[in-house]
Protein backbone atom coordinates (compact mmCIF):
# COMPACT_ATOMS: atom_id res chain seq x y z
CA UNK A 1 0.00 0.00 0.00
CA UNK A 2 2.94 2.33 1.04
CA UNK A 3 4.80 1.49 -2.02
CA UNK A 4 1.32 2.29 -3.94
CA UNK A 5 0.88 5.36 -2.50
CA UNK A 6 4.61 6.89 -3.41
CA UNK A 7 3.94 5.55 -7.21
CA UNK A 8 0.54 7.63 -7.30
CA UNK A 9 1.98 10.77 -5.55
CA UNK A 10 4.70 10.34 -8.47
CA UNK A 11 2.25 10.47 -10.63
CA UNK A 12 0.37 13.72 -9.46
CA UNK A 13 2.13 16.42 -12.14
CA UNK A 14 0.96 14.45 -15.31
CA UNK A 15 -2.23 13.62 -13.67
CA UNK A 16 -2.59 17.74 -13.21
CA UNK A 17 -0.99 18.40 -17.25
CA UNK A 18 -3.15 15.34 -18.63
CA UNK A 19 -0.21 13.44 -19.73
CA UNK A 20 -1.83 10.10 -17.94
CA UNK A 21 -3.38 7.20 -19.67
CA UNK A 22 -7.03 6.57 -19.02
CA UNK A 23 -6.43 3.36 -17.39
CA UNK A 24 -3.56 5.22 -14.67
CA UNK A 25 -6.09 8.33 -14.44
CA UNK A 26 -8.64 5.72 -12.79
CA UNK A 27 -6.22 4.46 -10.50
CA UNK A 28 -5.04 8.00 -9.34
CA UNK A 29 -8.67 8.97 -8.96
CA UNK A 30 -9.45 5.91 -6.95
CA UNK A 31 -5.82 5.98 -5.01
CA UNK A 32 -7.27 10.00 -3.98
CA UNK A 33 -10.58 9.33 -2.93
CA UNK A 34 -8.99 7.52 -0.12
CA UNK A 35 -6.28 9.69 0.73
CA UNK A 36 -6.10 12.75 2.18
CA UNK A 37 -2.35 13.65 1.54
CA UNK A 38 -2.37 12.86 -2.09
CA UNK A 39 -5.64 15.22 -1.99
CA UNK A 40 -3.77 17.76 -0.47
CA UNK A 41 -1.07 17.78 -2.56
CA UNK A 42 -2.70 17.91 -6.03
CA UNK A 43 -5.01 20.69 -4.61
CA UNK A 44 -1.51 22.21 -4.35
CA UNK A 45 -0.77 21.90 -7.70
CA UNK A 46 -3.61 23.16 -9.31
CA UNK A 47 -4.21 26.25 -7.01
CA UNK A 48 -0.52 26.87 -8.43
CA UNK A 49 -1.15 26.17 -12.12
CA UNK A 50 -4.19 28.84 -11.56
CA UNK A 51 -1.63 31.37 -10.90
CA UNK A 52 -0.78 32.32 -14.28
CA UNK A 53 2.05 34.89 -15.29
CA UNK A 54 1.46 38.40 -16.34
CA UNK A 55 0.73 38.26 -20.03
CA UNK A 56 2.69 39.64 -22.02
CA UNK A 57 0.15 40.54 -24.85
CA UNK A 58 -1.23 39.00 -28.44
CA UNK A 59 1.63 41.46 -29.87
CA UNK A 60 4.58 40.15 -28.09
CA UNK A 61 3.70 36.60 -28.87
CA UNK A 62 2.52 37.23 -32.75
CA UNK A 63 5.93 39.43 -33.12
CA UNK A 64 8.05 37.12 -31.08
CA UNK A 65 8.62 34.55 -33.59
CA UNK A 66 9.54 36.75 -36.44
CA UNK A 67 12.09 38.72 -34.10
CA UNK A 68 13.59 35.95 -33.61
CA UNK A 69 14.37 34.37 -36.76
CA UNK A 70 15.68 38.07 -38.44
CA UNK A 71 17.56 38.74 -35.04
CA UNK A 72 19.65 35.50 -35.60
CA UNK A 73 19.68 36.58 -39.80
CA UNK A 74 21.22 39.60 -38.62
CA UNK A 75 23.87 38.20 -36.15
CA UNK A 76 24.89 35.46 -38.91
CA UNK A 77 25.31 38.69 -41.17
CA UNK A 78 27.54 40.57 -38.76
CA UNK A 79 29.58 37.49 -37.54
CA UNK A 80 29.32 35.15 -40.97
CA UNK A 81 32.32 32.94 -41.04
CA UNK A 82 34.21 33.94 -37.62
CA UNK A 83 31.04 33.57 -34.98
CA UNK A 84 33.06 30.65 -33.32
CA UNK A 85 36.13 32.45 -32.97
CA UNK A 86 33.74 35.00 -30.07
CA UNK A 87 33.14 31.97 -28.25
CA UNK A 88 35.26 31.80 -24.75
CA UNK A 89 37.03 28.45 -25.33
CA UNK A 90 37.51 29.19 -28.83
CA UNK A 91 39.11 32.31 -28.17
CA UNK A 92 41.64 31.20 -25.66
CA UNK A 93 42.79 28.42 -27.71
CA UNK A 94 43.60 30.47 -30.05
CA UNK A 95 45.28 33.02 -27.96
CA UNK A 96 47.15 29.83 -26.50
CA UNK A 97 47.98 28.85 -29.78
CA UNK A 98 49.71 32.02 -30.62
CA UNK A 99 51.40 32.46 -27.63
CA UNK A 100 52.98 29.64 -26.14
CA UNK A 101 55.27 29.05 -29.50
CA UNK A 102 56.15 33.02 -29.29
CA UNK A 103 56.87 32.69 -25.86
CA UNK A 104 58.92 29.39 -26.27
CA UNK A 105 60.91 31.00 -29.01
CA UNK A 106 61.66 33.90 -27.21
CA UNK A 107 62.77 31.80 -24.16
CA UNK A 108 64.87 29.71 -26.12
CA UNK A 109 66.81 32.63 -27.40
CA UNK A 110 67.17 34.84 -24.78
CA UNK A 111 67.97 31.46 -21.81
CA UNK A 112 71.43 33.01 -20.49
CA UNK A 113 74.62 30.87 -21.38
CA UNK A 114 72.80 30.66 -25.06
CA UNK A 115 74.99 32.03 -28.01
CA UNK A 116 74.74 31.53 -31.76
CA UNK A 117 76.87 29.17 -33.10
CA UNK A 118 77.71 29.00 -36.86
CA UNK A 119 78.98 25.87 -36.85
CA UNK A 120 75.50 24.39 -35.98
CA UNK A 121 74.03 26.06 -39.03
CA UNK A 122 76.54 26.09 -41.34
CA UNK A 123 79.37 23.75 -41.11
CA UNK A 124 81.25 25.27 -43.98
CA UNK A 125 82.33 28.54 -42.59
CA UNK A 126 84.67 26.09 -40.34
CA UNK A 127 87.15 27.29 -42.50
CA UNK A 128 86.93 30.67 -40.98
CA UNK A 129 87.47 29.12 -37.41
CA UNK A 130 90.85 30.72 -36.39
CA UNK A 131 93.75 27.86 -35.78
CA UNK A 132 96.27 30.38 -34.54
CA UNK A 133 96.26 29.53 -30.94
CA UNK A 134 97.26 25.67 -31.54
CA UNK A 135 100.51 24.80 -30.64
CA UNK A 136 103.11 21.90 -31.93
CA UNK A 137 102.85 19.65 -28.72
CA UNK A 138 98.69 20.09 -29.97
CA UNK A 139 99.06 18.88 -32.95
CA UNK A 140 101.69 15.92 -32.02
CA UNK A 141 98.93 14.89 -29.61
CA UNK A 142 96.00 14.85 -32.20
CA UNK A 143 98.00 12.69 -34.76
CA UNK A 144 99.19 10.56 -32.38
CA UNK A 145 95.47 9.25 -31.89
CA UNK A 146 95.11 9.34 -35.43
CA UNK A 147 97.92 6.95 -36.07
CA UNK A 148 96.76 4.76 -33.36
CA UNK A 149 93.53 4.65 -34.27
CA UNK A 150 92.14 7.68 -31.32
CA UNK A 151 91.55 6.65 -28.14
CA UNK A 152 90.99 2.94 -27.81
CA UNK A 153 94.88 3.19 -27.32
CA UNK A 154 96.47 4.52 -24.23
CA UNK A 155 99.30 6.38 -26.27
CA UNK A 156 101.89 7.68 -24.17
CA UNK A 157 102.51 11.45 -23.85
CA UNK A 158 105.60 12.65 -24.86
CA UNK A 159 106.13 9.84 -27.36
CA UNK A 160 106.99 12.32 -30.25
CA UNK A 161 108.77 14.51 -28.35
CA UNK A 162 111.93 16.56 -28.85
CA UNK A 163 114.18 13.60 -28.53
CA UNK A 164 112.55 11.87 -31.30
CA UNK A 165 114.08 11.40 -35.18
CA UNK A 166 111.49 11.00 -37.31
CA UNK A 167 111.83 14.92 -38.56
CA UNK A 168 116.12 13.80 -39.05
CA UNK A 169 114.45 10.50 -40.89
CA UNK A 170 112.04 12.71 -42.94
CA UNK A 171 115.02 14.48 -43.88
CA UNK A 172 117.31 12.17 -45.34
CA UNK A 173 117.65 11.48 -48.95
CA UNK A 174 117.20 8.16 -50.60
CA UNK A 175 120.93 7.17 -50.65
CA UNK A 176 121.16 8.02 -46.76
CA UNK A 177 117.94 6.24 -46.49
CA UNK A 178 119.18 2.73 -48.42
CA UNK A 179 122.75 3.52 -45.89
CA UNK A 180 120.62 3.83 -42.46
CA UNK A 181 118.87 0.68 -43.87
CA UNK A 182 121.35 -1.74 -44.53
CA UNK A 183 123.39 -0.37 -41.27
CA UNK A 184 120.37 -1.08 -39.32
CA UNK A 185 120.07 -4.77 -41.21
CA UNK A 186 123.63 -5.47 -39.80
CA UNK A 187 122.57 -4.81 -36.54
CA UNK A 188 119.61 -6.91 -37.11
CA UNK A 189 117.65 -3.77 -35.39
CA UNK A 190 113.73 -4.44 -36.95
CA UNK A 191 110.66 -2.18 -36.43
CA UNK B 1 4.96 17.37 -38.29
CA UNK B 2 6.88 16.97 -35.37
CA UNK B 3 9.82 18.96 -34.02
CA UNK B 4 12.26 17.18 -36.07
CA UNK B 5 10.92 17.37 -38.75
CA UNK B 6 10.71 21.34 -38.40
CA UNK B 7 14.06 21.52 -37.73
CA UNK B 8 14.72 20.00 -40.53
CA UNK B 9 12.63 22.09 -42.62
CA UNK B 10 14.00 25.45 -41.03
CA UNK B 11 17.51 24.60 -42.07
CA UNK B 12 16.84 23.85 -45.58
CA UNK B 13 15.29 27.06 -45.76
CA UNK B 14 11.81 27.76 -44.21
CA UNK B 15 11.34 29.92 -42.23
CA UNK B 16 7.73 28.99 -41.13
CA UNK B 17 8.46 26.22 -39.83
CA UNK B 18 10.92 27.76 -37.36
CA UNK B 19 8.01 29.91 -36.60
CA UNK B 20 5.50 27.16 -35.81
CA UNK B 21 8.21 25.80 -33.49
CA UNK B 22 8.46 29.27 -31.74
CA UNK B 23 4.49 29.54 -31.49
CA UNK B 24 4.55 25.92 -30.02
CA UNK B 25 6.88 26.32 -26.84
CA UNK B 26 6.85 29.99 -26.29
CA UNK B 27 4.40 30.30 -23.59
CA UNK B 28 5.87 27.72 -21.98
CA UNK B 29 9.39 29.15 -21.87
CA UNK B 30 8.10 32.39 -20.81
CA UNK B 31 5.96 30.96 -17.93
CA UNK B 32 8.93 28.79 -16.41
CA UNK B 33 11.37 32.30 -16.82
CA UNK B 34 8.63 34.24 -15.10
CA UNK B 35 8.46 31.07 -12.36
CA UNK B 36 12.04 31.84 -11.72
CA UNK B 37 13.20 35.62 -11.96
CA UNK B 38 9.63 36.81 -10.80
CA UNK B 39 10.25 39.71 -13.47
CA UNK B 40 7.42 39.87 -16.46
CA UNK B 41 9.70 41.85 -18.95
CA UNK B 42 13.08 39.85 -17.69
CA UNK B 43 11.10 36.58 -18.48
CA UNK B 44 9.95 38.26 -22.12
CA UNK B 45 14.07 39.25 -22.74
CA UNK B 46 14.29 35.09 -22.08
CA UNK B 47 12.06 33.95 -23.94
CA UNK B 48 13.36 35.55 -26.99
CA UNK B 49 16.93 34.64 -26.25
CA UNK B 50 16.26 31.29 -25.34
CA UNK B 51 15.16 30.94 -28.85
CA UNK B 52 17.41 33.70 -30.42
CA UNK B 53 20.71 31.10 -28.97
CA UNK B 54 18.46 27.75 -30.13
CA UNK B 55 18.50 28.87 -33.44
CA UNK B 56 22.33 30.00 -33.79
CA UNK B 57 23.06 26.33 -32.04
CA UNK B 58 20.83 24.57 -33.90
CA UNK B 59 23.91 22.44 -35.28
CA UNK B 60 24.76 21.60 -31.67
CA UNK B 61 21.30 19.89 -31.36
CA UNK B 62 22.37 16.30 -31.83
CA UNK B 63 18.52 14.91 -31.69
CA UNK B 64 19.88 12.99 -28.15
CA UNK B 65 17.17 14.47 -26.28
CA UNK B 66 13.33 16.21 -27.43
CA UNK B 67 14.23 19.42 -28.74
CA UNK B 68 11.51 20.51 -25.74
CA UNK B 69 13.89 19.35 -23.32
CA UNK B 70 17.05 21.14 -25.19
CA UNK B 71 14.91 24.46 -25.35
CA UNK B 72 13.75 24.47 -21.45
CA UNK B 73 17.44 23.35 -20.66
CA UNK B 74 18.73 27.06 -22.42
CA UNK B 75 15.63 28.34 -20.71
CA UNK B 76 16.32 27.01 -17.18
CA UNK B 77 20.43 28.30 -17.87
CA UNK B 78 19.71 31.97 -18.95
CA UNK B 79 17.15 32.34 -15.86
CA UNK B 80 19.98 31.13 -13.50
CA UNK B 81 22.20 33.54 -15.12
CA UNK B 82 19.75 35.96 -14.32
CA UNK B 83 19.37 34.96 -10.94
CA UNK B 84 22.63 35.41 -10.49
CA UNK B 85 22.63 39.21 -11.43
CA UNK B 86 19.89 40.15 -9.44
CA UNK B 87 17.70 39.98 -6.48
CA UNK B 88 14.11 40.51 -6.63
CA UNK B 89 12.41 41.31 -3.32
CA UNK B 90 9.06 40.53 -2.19
CA UNK B 91 7.69 44.37 -2.72
CA UNK B 92 8.69 44.36 -6.39
CA UNK B 93 6.75 40.87 -6.88
CA UNK B 94 3.68 42.48 -5.10
CA UNK B 95 3.78 45.33 -7.51
CA UNK B 96 4.15 43.45 -10.72
CA UNK B 97 1.27 41.33 -9.52
CA UNK B 98 -1.21 44.67 -8.54
CA UNK B 99 -0.46 45.90 -11.83
CA UNK B 100 -1.71 43.16 -13.35
CA UNK B 101 -5.52 42.81 -11.84
CA UNK B 102 -8.68 44.74 -11.75
CA UNK B 103 -10.53 46.36 -8.84
CA UNK B 104 -13.67 44.63 -7.46
CA UNK B 105 -13.64 42.83 -4.10
CA UNK B 106 -14.08 39.39 -5.62
CA UNK B 107 -11.13 40.00 -7.39
CA UNK B 108 -9.28 41.49 -4.30
CA UNK B 109 -9.55 38.46 -2.78
CA UNK B 110 -8.08 36.59 -5.50
CA UNK B 111 -5.61 38.98 -6.03
CA UNK B 112 -4.40 38.40 -2.83
CA UNK B 113 -4.73 34.53 -2.64
CA UNK B 114 -2.60 34.88 -5.92
CA UNK B 115 -0.38 37.43 -4.22
CA UNK B 116 0.33 35.03 -1.37
CA UNK B 117 0.57 31.83 -3.46
CA UNK B 118 3.26 33.35 -6.08
CA UNK B 119 4.86 34.95 -2.83
CA UNK B 120 5.36 31.25 -1.16
CA UNK B 121 6.56 30.12 -4.64
CA UNK B 122 9.33 32.75 -4.91
CA UNK B 123 10.44 31.65 -0.95
CA UNK B 124 10.93 27.73 -2.29
CA UNK B 125 14.60 27.41 -3.23
CA UNK B 126 15.62 28.23 -6.39
CA UNK B 127 16.34 24.25 -7.26
CA UNK B 128 13.31 23.15 -5.87
CA UNK B 129 11.13 25.78 -7.59
CA UNK B 130 12.72 24.97 -10.95
CA UNK B 131 12.24 20.64 -10.06
CA UNK B 132 8.31 22.13 -8.89
CA UNK B 133 7.68 24.06 -12.01
CA UNK B 134 9.00 21.51 -14.40
CA UNK B 135 7.42 18.72 -13.08
CA UNK B 136 3.94 19.87 -12.25
CA UNK B 137 3.19 23.17 -14.71
CA UNK B 138 5.40 22.22 -17.86
CA UNK B 139 3.93 18.51 -17.27
CA UNK B 140 7.87 17.30 -17.80
CA UNK B 141 8.70 13.56 -16.44
CA UNK B 142 11.41 13.18 -14.07
CA UNK B 143 13.93 11.83 -16.25
CA UNK B 144 13.59 15.35 -18.84
CA UNK B 145 13.57 17.52 -15.53
CA UNK B 146 16.95 15.98 -14.77
CA UNK B 147 18.62 16.35 -18.15
CA UNK B 148 17.12 19.68 -18.01
CA UNK B 149 18.88 20.77 -14.41
CA UNK B 150 22.18 18.27 -15.04
CA UNK B 151 21.20 16.31 -12.29
CA UNK B 152 20.01 12.95 -11.44
CA UNK B 153 16.33 11.78 -11.28
CA UNK B 154 17.03 11.04 -7.64
CA UNK B 155 17.63 14.33 -7.27
CA UNK B 156 14.50 15.69 -9.02
CA UNK B 157 12.48 13.80 -7.20
CA UNK B 158 13.80 15.25 -3.67
CA UNK B 159 13.89 18.50 -4.85
CA UNK B 160 10.18 18.31 -5.90
CA UNK B 161 8.85 17.18 -3.30
CA UNK B 162 10.67 19.33 -0.69
CA UNK B 163 9.82 22.44 -3.27
CA UNK B 164 6.02 20.84 -2.39
CA UNK B 165 6.64 20.38 1.22
CA UNK B 166 7.89 24.08 2.05
CA UNK B 167 4.84 25.09 0.17
CA UNK B 168 2.46 22.89 1.62
CA UNK B 169 3.92 24.92 4.89
CA UNK B 170 3.76 28.01 3.67
CA UNK B 171 0.00 27.89 2.62
CA UNK B 172 -0.44 26.25 6.05
CA UNK B 173 1.20 29.75 7.70
CA UNK B 174 -1.11 31.40 5.51
CA UNK B 175 -4.13 29.73 6.45
CA UNK B 176 -3.43 30.26 9.95
CA UNK B 177 -2.52 33.59 9.44
CA UNK B 178 -6.30 34.22 8.07
CA UNK B 179 -7.73 32.48 10.29
CA UNK B 180 -6.14 34.28 13.39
Amino acid sequence: MKQKHEDIKEKLPEYFSGALSEEEKTTVKGHLDGCRDCRDELELIEAFGKVDPPDPGEFFWAGLPRKVISLSKEQKVRFPAFQWFLRPPALAAAVLLIAVPLFTMLYIQNRPGNYYDPLFSDPLSASAVDYSWLTEDDLTEVSAKLIFNGDAIDVPVGIFDENSYHEDIASLSSKELDSLFRELKNEKIGG
Amino acid sequence: MNDIELIENYLSGEDTAMEELIVKYQKGIYALAYRITWDGEEAKDITQNTFLRAINSLNKFRKESSFKTWIYKIAVNLCLNYKGRHCLGHDELDETIAGNEAGTLCLLIQKERKSYLMKALSEVPERQRIAVSLRAYEGLSCREVADIMEISEGAVKANYHNGIKRLKELLKEYRDETEA
